[in-house]
């Protein structure tokens, strides 16, 4: 065998007896066993060896492994525990020195008369544990940053606003063309005043989609609507995205503070019929927001094309290199770079696959809430500042109230504390007379 | 997936100090472990001892575990260098195979030998030489290419799980094997316990 070729097919063979290489090396071996009597006897021979190899029995696990694996185990765990132990005792001198001072501080006062220090601690710890317990049932409140109305963070750039109008050309849709086009026109505009001034200079949904010549998009619209009953609307929600051949992605029930139920739901539309599947969405009650975002992926799209189409040359390339590999160190690297390139190839497609799922699958994010909870406070500032203050207000009045509650549980104990203190009083006084005497 | 959850709750138990949780966990893999130490080491004695090393070494590594490959795959491979350590820090005087330079089987001058029609590897596997010879050419590979062939002929592993499990990449992987079994062959034809390839020639015919 002076061929160099026999000499890489041979350093090949075990890797294709395995089936491990990718389908045009293996081709490309098994034709020339096919030819080379010589290189398909070795082959025979490595069957055998492996077949050897394979058939070599296995040994039986001693007895006792297991059991002695357990107690080495249960020692190791007792020594982790053991450290885990140490460093927490050694974490807590941290904080006792502060207490330990604040505790001998008292004491210092008390030193000549230990049954006071006594009665002091348990009064302490008495009146510690009926806070605490008292604090813990009443719930403290604090009063958060919703009275500054920063409940919700700021919603995604606003890229489209929605018009009304792109949904009237579509026809199929007029059965619900009235409601929708009674709603007051900067209804749909999105949220806030970002939506309405992007929205009057971007174009309708609709040719969004499929009017802009070559580009593609990904298209996603956030709607809030209020409605009679969360849990019909939902079900017509998905009923209306399944009819235009799209579906659920998510669902997720909650329950807001006021103890309403609210449903949101992400829903999968086609690109092509998001507008007619929109307009019917919104007619399921009262839409409190709504804000279209558009993503052009036009460039990514044409990035991975054309890498994939890269990598494909780059394959073929490849491929007639096998045949013609030198040495053993030539061939083992075209091998690893022909399955490299592939695995790029494949995460690159994967990712086309998804982008084109996107582009051409719209994504619905539906909130359905009951009627009458406004997302966000249309209120304008001074409206806001005198809420808050208000709240605030009321806030403090609860706290008072709290406060005044508290003393008021306080004063059993305290009573209860004060006869025992006393009684105990007297009764070492007495004793100290007696001694005295 | 039931067992995924369950060795999930394990690996949390026994990461908490649970000792008896670990070994339920790692149960499973005992008889493996066990087998791919006494291949690597070739005693039994210094096989169990190596395992049990390996389990205590992947108890103690356990909290660094995180997921990102399946636990099996973790696992062998806390178990497999624990190995190549071993053999390393206890390499024995005994001549180690060099793979590294290509395997000549270069046979110009080898006559023409009939196959041997009538041989049977399963038969001849069931040898206490043929047995003694595997083990005895496998303990003299370089430490890699040992791993390498016990991880695929006796464990069973595929190509993509030893890749995997040691982080070499695919072509390290074929050609330790490769490089392997060409020698485990050379030692079994050399010893009369295989038959010589069948048909030689001269030149390369397709040459
Ligand atoms: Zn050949």
């Amino acid at each position: 065998m002076a061929s160099p070729r026999c000499a890489n097919v041979r350093e090949l063979l075990s890797a294709h007896l395995d089936g491990a290489l990718d389908p045009h090396t293996r081709l490309f071996i098994d034709q020339h066993l096919s030819s080379c009597a010589s290189c398909a006897a070795e082959a025979e021979s490595l069957k055998a060896t492996v077949a050897i190899a394979h058939a070599v029995p296995r040994l039986e696990l001693p007895e006792d492994f297991h059991a002695a694996l357990v107690q080495r185990a249960r020692a190791e765990a007792a020594t982790v525990a053991a450290q885990a132990r140490h460093r927490r005792s050694a974490r807590v001198p941290g904080l006792t020195p502060g207490f330990g001072a604040f505790l001998s501080g008292i004491g210092g006062s008390f030193r000549r008369k230990p049954w006071q220090a006594i009665a002091a601690t348990a009064a302490a710890l008495v009146l510690v544990v009926w806070t605490g317990a008292f604090a813990y049932l009443m719930g403290v409140n604090v009063p958060g940053f919703d009275l500054l109305g920063l409940k919700k963070s700021d919603q995604q750039t606003l890229i489209g606003g929605l018009d009304d109008r792109a949904t009237g050309s579509t026809p199929g849709s007029e059965g619900t063309g009235n409601t929708v086009g009674s709603q007051p026109p900067d209804m749909t505009l999105g949220v806030g005043g970002a939506g309405g001034k992007t929205g009057s200079g971007a174009t309708d949904l609709g040719s969004l989609t499929q009017g802009a010549a070559g580009r593609q998009f990904i298209l996603s619209v956030y709607l809030t609507i209020g409605c009679d009953k969360v849990s019909v609307a939902k079900d017509r929600a998905v009923a209306l995205a399944e009819g235009a051949g799209g579906f659920m992605e998510s669902l997720n029930y909650w329950t807001d503070a006021n103890g309403l139920t609210v449903a949101s739901l992400v829903l999968r539309v086609p690109a092509t019929l998001l507008t007619p599947v929109l307009k019917e969405l919104r007619s399921l009650g009262e839409i409190v927001t709504e804000q279209a975002a558009r993503a052009d992926v036009t460039a990514q799209h044409i990035d991975l094309t054309a890498r994939v189409g890269n990598l494909r040359l780059q394959e073929q390339r490849l491929l007639a290199l096998i045949g013609r590999a030198e040495n053993l160190t030539d061939l083992f690297a075209i091998e690893n770079e022909l399955s490299r390139v592939r695995t790029e190839i494949e995460s690159y497609e994967s990712q086309l696959r998804a982008l084109d799922e996107q582009i051409s699958l719209s994504t619905v994010s539906l909130t359905l809430q009951p009627k009458g909870i406004g997302l966000f406070p249309e209120a304008s500032l001074w409206q806001r500042i005198v809420e808050a203050f208000m709240r605030s207000l009321k806030w403090l009045g609860q706290l008072g109230g709290q406060i005044v509650i508290l003393a008021a549980t306080l004063v059993g104990p305290l009573v209860l504390l004060a006869l025992l203190g006393y009684g105990l009083y007297r009764l070492v006084q007495a004793r100290r007379r007696r001694m005295g005497a | 997936m039931n067992d995924r959850a369950r060795e999930a709750e394990l690996i949390a138990r026994a990461v908490s100090g649970d000792g008896d949780a670990f070994a339920e966990l790692v149960q499973p893999f005992e008889a493996k472990v066990y087998n791919l130490a006494c291949r690597m080491c070739g005693s039994r004695e210094d096989a169990y001892d190596l395992a049990q090393e390996a389990f205590l070494k992947v108890y103690r590594a356990l909290g660094r575990f995180k997921g990102d490959s399946s636990f099996s795959t973790w696992l062998y491979r806390v178990v497999s260098n624990t190995c190549l350590d071993q053999i390393r820090r206890t390499r024995r005087s005994r001549a180690v195979l060099s793979l590294d330079a290509p395997v000549d089987t270069e046979g110009g001058s080898l006559r023409r030998e009939p196959a041997d029609a009538s041989f049977d590897p399963e038969d001849a596997a069931l040898r206490a030489e043929v047995q003694r010879e595997v083990r005895a050419v496998v303990l003299q590979l370089a430490p890699d290419h040992r791993l390498a062939i016990v991880l695929r002929d006796f464990e069973d592993f595929s190509y993509e799980e030893i890749a995997d499990t040691l982080g070499w990449n695919p072509g390290t992987v074929k050609s330790r094997i490769s490089r392997a079994r060409a020698a485990l062959r050379d030692r079994l034809v050399e010893r009369e316990l295989l038959p010589r390839p069948g048909v030689y020639s001269a030149k390369g015919v397709d040459a």
